[in-house]
């Protein structure tokens, strides 16, 4: 049993009946002959009355006034749940529209016409024939979905559904039905594609290489630095391909540990960890390229998705390299123990460090404007190279010739991607070794020019970036500094030298000794042979007559590091006679500021004191 | 065995459980109005507490069928007729009074 509206028939006989008069129940009780009905009347549980002269029912008042009620209550749950509502006659010619006009500008417009025949933006894809065969069944039809514009031009979707209606004598009196506006439900449905395009441009405005993964790790999508990433040699990993497998089949890809980044990936999937990274690197043929990598899962409804983004650490990768670099030749020259030693070890850490085949270096002598050969380094597998190099050491040429010549000449970095193919090298000597990189950079300090390093390659090599350009200016500078040094020292080393002969000549016992006062150095003295000096101590060698007090107060001085100045002391030699010595020392202290001894000398003064 | 079936303007429902005592009956209404509701209400209460399974009823709209209810005889709405078994018997008003209804249908 379910509530039914009143029908039109019904409508009107409430209509015809709304002037309520005086004592309705009254007047109309005379219409009812039986007690039992005309209880009910007075007690007021009648609804209607059956006119028998007419065969309509007549609604008492209370029962009109709430079936109004209702039906203004029905009215208003429709207008809530509908656009608008219409009615058809059995030609199914609209003859009722409210709301929205179907088809037309105005629901004037719209009465009198059939749904078909009205003007729709979809009226061709419509199945009509097939409406119709509805229709001609007198069927409920739902969702009949059609579109059309409204008064601004805007694409409206319209669903309208009806039912049959009938007669009080059952006979088909047309249609009636809502029109409903489902734009915004079609909008809606239409949004994902919309979120996949917001999606796409978002993916795309991402300056990183990023990749989507499906659970099996597929790319299903990638944005535009992932595809130009792709398209650099070596790097193709494309939609479609199972990541973990392209990358285990490109042989660029190095240092892949291919199993713990699949567990890992398994890991963000199943949602164990919510952040994965990992780093690996590839070669493009022009240099190395590093990649951070970081794996989360994006989560949606009946989506599992993982986020790969690639993040090109190249250059963080390389600035440490070169950092690193100048930190192992910086630590090379604190262990050399001379120049030439410095400068092979240097160029053997540039050329391990970058895979460079070869390295010289030049000496660069400004007195004669030239370049001399001084020191060289070559990997144990470049035959060609090694063989070039063991005949240079003989090279001297001008300051301004040839390529180490132009570096010399601007003190600037010269780079060479391809010396075989570069207009600059007039030699053929590129092609008879095989090589193809070359690197020079100067050595100077200030605006001083010590020499030129210069490197060499079988491998193209790629344009040198700002970390390596400070990187080898560094270098430069620190072997500068180095040679500098070395030179300050030898000149020093050379005065020292000269000083000890000239003091050697200027006294008569020239001595060193080591921090326990032994003798370490000592020219030969009349008191005794050299091999019976060394390894004394003063007052251990033999002949020396000096007081008790004097030994004490000496030993007193030598003990406090002070110089000591004039000590006399006699030596009775073997033949009988003596030999008067003053002696002087002055205490020695090493770079650290140990005390390491004394350096004294001795004047023979028996003549003198005689 | 149960049975169902609808027409336009009335509703039948036909129930029998096999168990005799079957009762068939008309309800006459006018379409949803207060009175028409209640005795609705009323009859289907009555129904499920005593004739589970053992009754039959159509119900009848005199606001779209007032022809059908004039040619039984109903002058006035809401109004239950039982038409089996006999006599027929008329109750008129929305039922609200259980017992004179029951004793009416021949129930108690």
């Amino acid at each position: 049993m379910s509530n039914k509206q009143a029908s039109p028939d019904s409508d009107k006989t409430m209509l015809a009946e709304q002037r309520p008069a005086p004592r309705f129940e009254t007047r109309i009780l005379r219409l009812v002959r039986g007690a039992q009905e005309r209880r009910a009347i007075a007690s007021g549980e009648v609804d209607a009355i059956i006119d028998a002269a007419t065969g309509r029912a007549i609604l008492l008042p209370a029962a009109q006034a709430a079936l109004l009620d209702l039906q203004r209550h029905f009215h208003s749950l429709v207008n809530l749940a509908t656009d608008g509502y219409w009615a058809q006659d059995e030609q199914y010619r609209f003859t009722a529209c409210s709301g929205l006009a179907l088809g037309a500008a105005t629901v004037a417009d719209t009465l009198g016409q059939r749904l078909w025949e009205l003007d729709f933006e979809s009226s061709s894809a419509i199945d009509w024939r097939g409406h119709r065969a509805l229709l001609e069944q007198q069927a409920v039809f739902h969702d009949l979905e059609v579109c059309q514009r409204d008064a601004t031009g805007r694409l409206r979707h319209l669903s309208i559904s009806g039912e049959p209606s009938f007669d009080g004598d059952g006979c088909f009196s047309g249609y009636r039905g809502i029109t409903r506006d489902i734009t915004a439900r079609r909008m809606v449905e239409s949004n994902p594609a919309q979120d996949s395009a917001v999606e796409r441009a978002t993916l795309d405005a991402l300056v990183s290489p990023v990749c989507l993964l499906d659970a099996q790790g597929v790319i299903v999508a990638t944005n535009t630095a992932w595809r130009a990433w792709a398209e650099l040699p070596g790097a193709g990993v494309a939609v479609g391909s199972h990541y973990l497998t392209a990358c285990r089949e490109h042989r660029a890809l190095i240092a892949f540990d291919s199993e713990a980044v699949a567990a890992g990936l398994a890991q963000v999937a199943r949602g164990e960890r919510a952040l994965f990274r990992f780093e690996h690197n590839f070669d493009t043929g022009a240099g190395l390229h590093w990649l951070m990598v970081s794996v989360s899962a994006m989560r949606a409804p009946g989506v599992a998705q993982l986020m790969l983004v690639h993040e090109d650490i190249s250059e963080q990768k390389r600035r440490a390299r070169w950092l690193a670099l100048e930190g192992t030749v910086a630590a090379r020259l604190a262990r050399a123990p001379d120049a030439s030693s410095a400068l092979t070890a240097v160029l053997a850490a540039v050329c391990e460090a970058q895979r460079w085949d070869c390295g010289q270096y030049f000496a660069h002598d400004a007195s004669s404007a030239s370049l001399g050969h001084v020191a060289q380094w070559s990997d144990a597998n470049a035959a060609e190279v090694e063989s070039f190099l063991a005949r240079s050491p003989i090279a001297r040429f001008r300051a301004d010739a040839g390529l180490a010549g132009r570096v010399c000449e601007a003190n600037q970095p010269l780079w060479m991607r391809d010396a075989q193919c570069d207009a600059r090298v007039a030699s053929a000597l590129p092609h008879e070794i095989g090589l193809r990189g070359v690197f020079i950079f100067p050595v100077s300090v200030d605006d001083t020019l010590y020499g030129v390093l210069a490197f060499g390659s079988r491998a193209e090599l790629g344009e040198p970036d700002e970390s390596c350009l400070r990187a080898v200016s560094n270098i430069g500078n620190l072997l500068g500094h180095f040679l500098r040094r070395e030179g300050e020292q030898e000149k020093l080393r050379r005065s020292e030298q000269r000083f000890r002969r000239y003091t050697a000549l200027g006294c008569d016992w020239h001595f060193e000794t080591d921090s326990e006062l032994r003798f370490v150095a000592t020219t030969a003295a009349g008191i005794a042979g050299v091999s019976d000096i060394l390894g004394k101590r003063l007052w251990e060698l033999p002949h020396l007559r000096v007081s008790d007090e004097e030994w004490t107060r000496l030993k007193a001085e030598l003990a406090a590091q002070w110089s000591f100045c004039d000590f006399a002391c006699t030596a009775r030699l073997a033949d009988g006679s003596e030999v008067r010595y003053c002696l002087s020392g002055e205490p020695l202290f090493d770079e650290a500021g140990l005390f390491s001894g004394f350096l004294g000398i001795g004047l023979d003064v028996t003549q003198r004191t005689q | 065995m149960s049975k169902k079936t609808r027409t336009r303007h009335s509703k039948s429902v036909v129930v029998d459980d096999g168990k005799g005592g079957h009762i068939s009956m008309c309800l006459y209404i006018a379409g949803n109005a207060p009175n028409s509701q209640l005795a609705v209400t009323n009859l289907a209460a009555m129904c499920q507490e005593f004739l589970v399974g053992r009754f039959e009823l159509e119900v009848v709209d005199v606001l779209t069928t007032p022809l059908r209810a004039l040619a039984d005889g109903i002058l006035v709405t809401p109004s239950l007729a039982r038409i089996a078994p006999g006599p027929a018997v008329r109750i008129v008003g929305n039922l609200n009074d259980r017992n004179s209804v029951l004793h009416a249908l021949g129930i108690t």
